[in-house]
């Protein structure tokens, strides 16, 4: 047995693939058009990540830098491009207010 | 109140019964992640993780076996750029991998070493992306 690794095995292991592959079923579920993708892209683009919600109102004027950037969702987060662990993780805990 | 989970995004997407699957898988996925990324552990805790890891697995095959029978999932756009040969196969979610493999040690290697926290190697990247800032090199 060897020792385990949240970030490597779970983060951007199992829940990036199982990520991958629930696009994958969205893709084959609203073929040619892919309205489902759209709808999946809208909704994580409406929502905020944590640190940014914690940032937002303070660090506004506040260009990103070093590692405490501001950080969003893109508006196409399907295509998964340039995402580190952290946004794996974001992807999966996204914040979200019910009041 | 304040929810972290990725079930809103993807709920009602897909018709039933898929959606029910998927919700179900989901909310096992972020109660797992969470679980195995406590920073202090309890008996109690390592029993909800075992569970936990038990009916998280077993939710991940059926939503491959699933998948796999009533959808025709593709390589991503993404993925077949990387080899045009994999666009038109139909791929299958893949669990026969070392990582999910290894979810079911997570509570035998808490128990030994502690919790996760302490020896994830996020804390590594972090330390890495703070050193990748440009220095003057060593002499």
């Amino acid at each position: 047995m060897l020792v385990v690794d949240l970030m490597h095995e779970f983060e951007i292991g199992v829940w990036k693939t199982l990520f991958t592959h629930v696009v994958r079923v969205l893709y084959a579920a609203s073929r040619p058009s892919g309205v489902l993708v759209d709808a999946l892209n809208e909704r994580y683009g409406g929502f905020t990540f944590p640190k940014a919600r914690l940032t937002q109102d303070r660090f506004r004027q506040v260009p990103t830098f070093g590692l405490d950037t501001i950080r969003r969702f893109r508006d196409n987060i399907s295509e998964m491009k340039k995402l580190a662990a952290h946004d794996y993780e974001d992807l999966l805990q996204v914040w979200q207010t019910f009041s | 109140m304040n929810v972290q989970c990725a079930i809103p995004v993807f709920e009602g997407l897909l018709d039933e019964p898929y959606n029910t699957v998927l919700m179900q898988l989901l909310y096992r996925a972020a109660e797992w992640h969470a679980l195995a990324k406590l920073r202090v552990h309890t008996d109690a805790t390592l029993n909800s993780l075992d569970g936990c890891t038990t009916r998280f697995g077993s939710l991940m095959r059926r939503f491959r076996d699933v998948t796999f029978a009533d959808f025709n999932t593709v390589a991503l756009p993404k993925e077949s750029r990387k080899s045009p040969s994999s666009g038109r196969k139909k791929r299958r979610l893949n669990l026969n991998t070392y990582k999910f493999h290894s979810l079911g040690d997570y509570v035998r290697t808490i128990k030994l070493f502690g919790c996760t926290d302490s020896f994830s190697t996020q804390l590594v990247s972090c330390y890495l992306s703070i050193s990748s800032i440009p220095t003057s090199p060593v002499p």
